[in-house]
């Protein structure tokens, strides 16, 4: 046992709780690092020391890890959770810009425009010769016609953008792969050597969980301290080595087209997004049916009657469907609106009549809906579709931070704990130096001893 | 459950933030007054919205529509009676003239007296509604329904009906065929000539009773145009009715209830109040606080 025995345990003493001071100070730096584990320092008994062969001396302190509290099961749980989360709010706030670009209820929607325009015709009926109920015809056609394009232009719009923004998440998500395929070497490099990869474990964690809520992605740990991250049956991330997604996204799949096998993309916002553009295709679907029919009855009948010039055979709608409804060039004159049913006869309201009732007539290309009947569940479904998501995603808004509260509860640093900690590694490091002066002021009365001066 | 520093502040912050989007979302229903603003706010209830502001104008166009028939029956009802007062004269002037004992020049005063009448019956029988339409046209509207050739009086129109819809399903013909006043102005032609020939016996037979027809039948047009302006009324006040209830049923679903939208921003407001006087109690309770400084 040498002399300096009891400075030496002073001293690791001291070093362990500076260790600790270290440690309290950054968790409290990181209070608000988002996704930041808390550290722990485990102490240990350093070895006993055999004095003899009976008596057994302490030989003090050390640290024997920094324990990164952490709880793994719960953050794939979370991952998964939150990337459905992703899902039903990216799809619910894109709905929620759908439904109100139909500017319904109110006199600005196709809605009331419709039943304006029938308006116009049935007055049309009332008055079939007169060239002022033309033109309040025409007036009312051409606001229904740029009411329905603007329409078909703003889910156009929002299909892009969202397309554009499935493209960005892809990207965003290949490079976050190959940054957890760095941090794997890394981790695997500093664990092999016994260092403490802590906050780089933080950081994959992160970047793991930004994979999950973008693309759904799912990790598997390996024995070694790597992680595998899968997405459906396609390997993201293995060892060092990423492999990026595909950009091609097939919509009508939910999927990434993939040789030899194309990717599910089943969760995250990336799906989020696929299944808003998948609703937006099929609203816009409706609304091309609901202008292809009104274009057809509506010509069907008007080239049936005469205009004011005795003139038959006149189309009133051109195009096809909503991206290209327009009113004719045949009516750009309003005389050469039909209203009459008999050549001769500018008192015959028929034709304008049969094309008022048009409003509640069941048509067979809108499974025996009206036109106005069709339009209003449309706006029905948009409606509903966007309220359910958003109510989804609230629902499992809740689950995910409940989650996280979980995960904050274990986690998370607590500033009255850490403070607690700081005043007891304090006291710790004072009691050690204390400690040390004394073994030094034990060791000064042996050298005065020895040699006096 | 360990509570960490940051989960305290979120829980607050979110308190705060719930509360705020709630304060604003009520504040907003209170100044606009609108429930439903967005298909979102509720999808049943914008269905049937619009289906109840569909109906609504369609009422209000067949307002516009009863407004145009009726005018037009009334122009026609003007008619009709100033035909009947044609026809009053008529049949006293044939009275006077199945008169054996007459001097010629009175004779020639009827007989002048009828060819005046039958100017105003062809004044009449081609008036126009708000100098546009010819009342008696039937379709044929911008052709002048009464033209003489020679003596006779031919009607150009073609008599067919103009129905009007007032209603669902429902139409009423606004105007009557001038068929039956070309037959009159024509028949004038032939008491004319009895007056001037002085044929008695014709005068105080078959005009006499032809005119009582004429006349029966120009009040039954009259009492006809009644039973169409009654109905235009009637389904008017029906409109009107449901045109009271469905706006009643519209501010149902969009509206707001005030008194209730009001309370419930007051909640709102302490609420708010709350979550941020909690939010000031707990940033200043902190154990580091408690520690000597140094």
């Amino acid at each position: 046992m040498s002399s300096f025995y009891g400075i030496e345990l002073g001293t690791r003493a001291l070093r362990a709780f500076q260790i600790g001071l270290e440690v309290t100070g950054h968790n409290v730096a990181n209070v608000n690092t988002p996704g930041f584990s808390r550290r722990r320092v485990q102490f240990a008994n350093t070895p006993e020391f055999a004095l003899g062969s009976r008596l057994r001396l302490g030989s003090g302190v050390m640290v024997q890890m920094v324990e990164r509290m952490r709880e793994m099961m719960l953050e794939g749980r979370i991952n998964a959770q939150s990337a459905d989360f992703a899902r039903l709010d990216t799809l619910a706030r894109s709905l929620q810009q759908v439904q109100s670009a139909f500017n319904e209820p109110g006199e600005f929607g196709i809605n009331a425009r419709l039943n304006a325009f029938f308006n116009a015709f049935e007055e049309l009926a009332t008055r079939p010769d007169s060239l002022a109920s033309r033109q309040s015809v025409l007036q009312s056609a051409s606001a229904l016609v740029g009411t329905i394009r603007s329409l078909y232009d703003s889910l156009n719009t929002l299909e892009s953008q969202a397309l554009t923004q499935a493209e960005a998440m892809i990207s965003e998500a290949n490079e976050v792969a190959q940054q957890v395929a760095r941090l794997n070497e890394r981790i695997r490099a500093a664990q092999s050597t016994g260092a403490e990869a802590g906050d780089l474990l933080d950081q994959r964690d992160r970047l793991m969980s930004r994979l999950s809520e973008l693309v759904g992605a799912r990790a598997h740990y390996t024995s070694d301290g790597g992680i595998m991250v899968f997405v459906d049956g396609h390997t993201m991330v293995q060892d060092g080595a990423s492999f990026p997604l595909p950009n091609a996204i097939d919509i009508a799949n939910r999927s990434l087209d993939n040789t030899p096998v194309d990717i599910r993309i089943q969760s995250g916002a990336l799906r989020g997004l696929m299944d808003s553009i998948a609703n937006l295709q099929s609203y816009r679907a409706d609304l091309n049916t609901f202008a292809n029919t009104l274009i057809t009855q509506v010509n069907t009948i008007h080239s049936t009657g005469f205009n004011l010039n005795n003139t038959t055979g006149l189309l009133f709608f051109d195009g096809t469907d909503a991206s290209d409804i327009a009113l004719h060039s045949d009516v750009s004159d309003p005389a050469n609106v039909s209203a009459s049913g008999l050549i001769n006869t500018p008192g015959n309201g028929g034709v304008a009549l049969a094309l008022a009732n048009l409003r509640n007539q069941p048509q067979t290309a809108l499974g025996g809906a009206s036109l106005t009947q069709f339009y209003r569940s449309l706006v029905g479904r948009v409606g509903n579709d966007a309220q359910v998501s958003r109510n989804r995603a609230e629902t499992q808004q809740l689950t995910v931070e409940h989650l996280n509260n979980l995960r904050e509860s274990i986690s998370g640093v607590s500033l009255d704990e850490e403070a607690a900690k700081l005043v007891q590694y304090q006291r710790s490091y004072q009691a050690a130096a204390r400690m040390v002066s004394s073994f030094d002021s034990l060791l000064q009365d042996v050298l005065q001893f020895v040699a006096p001066r | 459950m360990r509570i960490s520093t940051s989960l305290q502040f979120g829980r607050i912050q979110k308190t705060i933030e719930q509360s705020t989007s709630e304060l604003s979302q009520r504040q907003r229903r209170v100044s606009t007054g609108r429930r439903v603003d967005q298909p979102l706010d509720d999808p049943v209830g914008t269905v049937h919205a619009l289906a109840i502001r569909q109906q609504l104008q369609q009422i209000e166009q067949y307002g516009r529509n009863a407004r145009e028939a009726k005018l037009f029956l009334q122009s026609t009802e003007q008619a009709f009676a100033d035909i009947g007062e044609v026809l009053n004269q008529v049949r006293q002037i044939v009275t006077q003239g199945a008169n054996d004992t007459l001097q010629p020049d009175a004779r020639e005063a009827l007989f002048q007296q009828v060819r005046k009448l039958q100017e105003r019956l062809m004044q009449i029988g081609n008036q126009r509604v708000d100098s546009d339409r010819y009342l008696f046209g039937g379709q044929l509207v911008f052709t002048q329904p009464f033209t003489l050739v020679g003596t006779t009086l031919t009607y150009q129109g073609d008599g067919q009906p103009m129905h009007v819809p007032i209603a669902e399903h429902h139409t009423v013909v606004m105007n009557f065929s001038g068929a039956r006043i070309a037959d009159l102005y024509n028949k004038l032609n032939d008491i004319a000539t009895n007056i001037q020939t002085a044929n008695v016996a014709d005068l105080s037979l078959n005009d006499l009773n032809d005119i009582q027809q004429f006349q029966s039948e120009f009040q039954r047009y009259r009492g006809e145009i009644g039973v169409r302006l009654r109905e235009i009324e009637t389904y008017a006040y029906l409109h009107q009715s449901r045109h009271d209830q469905l706006t009643g049923n519209l501010a149902d679903i969009e509206e707001v209830d005030l008194a209730e939208a009001i309370s419930q921003l007051r909640q709102s407001e302490l609420s708010y109040q709350a979550s941020l006087q909690v939010f000031s109690r707990v940033q200043s309770v902190n154990l580091f606080d408690f520690l000597r400084g140094g």
